[in-house]
């Protein structure tokens, strides 16, 4: 068979990046394709930062080829989180390439737990992540990460996050000190939120993860006008009312049109350590139940673990304290499919970003 | 994949002078008036925002009354910077796709 280009992404063309439904040619996954004599040599440029995901599409397209005849494969990768599409340049945050906001229609669902292991799945597989503990009436990520120091000013307004792990944190707890309640009125609510938006220096980040606080109030409200959010993460655990309230969340995000990445079921099931028997403590299921019922996607769920509580008290989060246990697994999957979701979205509003119109120019 | 718009724009144009033209993911393509455009912008201080009365009085929006500039707001919005320098609407898709005038399919004298 005579090799060329046109033929090569022909057999190709099907392949799609895993979670989502691009095609390696339409979501620009292969940068570059080149044939010499018997030699196929292929560029990638990843959209998401797990290898996991990239090592599936090399294998498959070693299939693909194999199958006309190729042998000789060579793969140059390298890995470019694309951008969600800016609401404007004067964006608050224009270093950021996405923000993902982590919700729950309550409290006690353990949202700041998955919240800061998501940033920490996404960091250890390589992207640049920042953490904004927004839980104004009680943040507690400077506990789960360990991190006590207090931020530096940069210049007379604008905040230097901490550098936690690996991953850029800031939180209100820096401000007041961990144990000091945070009793704010909507407006001051208000105005915080946007000078945590506006006056921190977070720098070019791939993923800025937003731990909002619990319910659909103010808060929440505010943030999801101000920030550019790309997409959102709900919380929930199993039981019902805890389902109710995720609902609640839902309709809010669809309301200000944020996309819903998907449902996580946090305290799924209990894996008994001595015997290894599995039981569902809450009920098991709900999460997916109501997934499906809303028609958005099923990011996974959590089980309950021990260690997910010991490594929130003492600063070192599951995903890095054992990050093989079953907990730290199932929150790295969840981290790889909201990724894949992102590059999905964002690279197919490439078109949207082309909607400019000078008027005059015309 | 989320409750979203259902529709989307794919391309803007302008096509007279007052005259924007719109064409959707589905192929279908409208036209709007930009004054009449800018009469029904939904912002909260052309819209009460409770009563949803409007609170633009229409006449005091000339004819003349053209965009200076469109960008997208994410994916379900476009927000227009108008010539009264007004621009504070945000107007979502389903909006825009609410208040176009269908193009008329091209007659064909032949």
């Amino acid at each position: 068979m005579n090799l060329d280009q046109n033929n090569l992404r022909a057999a190709l063309r099907e392949l799609r990046y895993p979670g989502t439904d691009l095609t390696l040619e339409a979501g620009e996954i292969i940068d570059d394709l080149r044939v010499k004599n018997d030699d196929v040599l292929i560029r990638f440029q990843w959209p998401t930062p797990f290898p996991a995901s990239h090592q599936s599409v090399k294998e498959a397209v070693e299939r693909k080829l194999r199958e006309i005849g190729v042998n000789r494969t060579h793969f140059q990768e390298q890995v470019e989180i694309p951008a969600h599409p800016r609401q404007s340049e004067k964006s608050l945050l224009p270093g950021v390439k996405n923000i993902i906001a982590v919700a729950s229609g309550k409290g006690g669902v353990g949202k700041s737990t998955i919240s800061a292991n998501l940033a920490l799945s996404l960091a250890r597989a390589g992207a640049s992540v920042g953490l904004m503990d927004a839980d104004v009436y009680g943040p507690s990520m400077g506990l789960m990460l360990g991190a006590s120091g207090r931020p530096t000013m940069a210049d007379e307004k604008t905040l230097i996050p901490i550098d936690a792990q690996g991953i850029r944190l800031m939180s209100m707890a820096f401000l007041a000190g961990d144990d000091t309640p945070v009793i704010w009125r909507g407006p001051m609510v208000h105005g915080l939120i946007q000078q945590f938006l506006a006056n921190v220096a977070w720098g070019d980040l791939d993923y800025l993860v937003i731990d909002l606080p619990p319910g659909t109030g103010d808060a929440q409200l505010t943030l999801t006008q101000l920030a550019p959010l790309s997409g959102s993460v709900i919380v929930t655990t199993p039981q019902e009312v805890s389902l109710i309230d995720a609902r609640k969340g839902l309709r809010m995000f669809q309301q200000v049109k944020v996309p819903v990445l998907g449902v996580v079921e946090n305290m799924s099931y209990f894996i008994d350590p001595g015997s290894g028997n599995r039981t569902e403590i809450f009920g098991h299921g709900g999460g997916r139940r109501t997934a499906d019922e809303l028609s958005i996607p099923f990011l996974g769920e959590v089980p309950i673990d021990p260690e997910v509580a010991r490594g929130g008290d003492d600063g070192m989060p599951i995903v890095r304290r054992n990050p093989e246990s079953p907990a730290a697994r199932a929150i790295a999957t969840i981290a790889e499919k909201v990724s894949a979701q992102l590059a999905e979205l964002a690279i197919q509003s490439r078109g949207a970003a082309a909607l400019h119109l000078d008027w005059d120019d015309n | 994949m989320t409750a979203d718009a259902k529709h989307t724009i794919r391309k803007l144009e302008k096509a007279g002078e007052y005259d924007l033209r719109v064409e959707w993911d589905d192929g279908v393509v409208m036209h709007y008036n930009t004054a009449s455009l800018r009469r029904a912008c939904p912002c909260a201080s052309c819209i009460h925002e409770w009563t949803g009365e409007q609170i633009l009085d229409p006449l005091s929006v000339l004819e003349t009354v053209k965009p200076v500039r469109i960008e997208p707001v994410g994916r379900y919005a476009l927000r227009f910077h108008w010539s009264d320098r007004h621009d504070t609407g945000l107007y979502t898709f389903d909006l825009l796709r609410s208040l176009g005038e269908p193009e008329s399919s091209p007659q064909k004298n032949d």
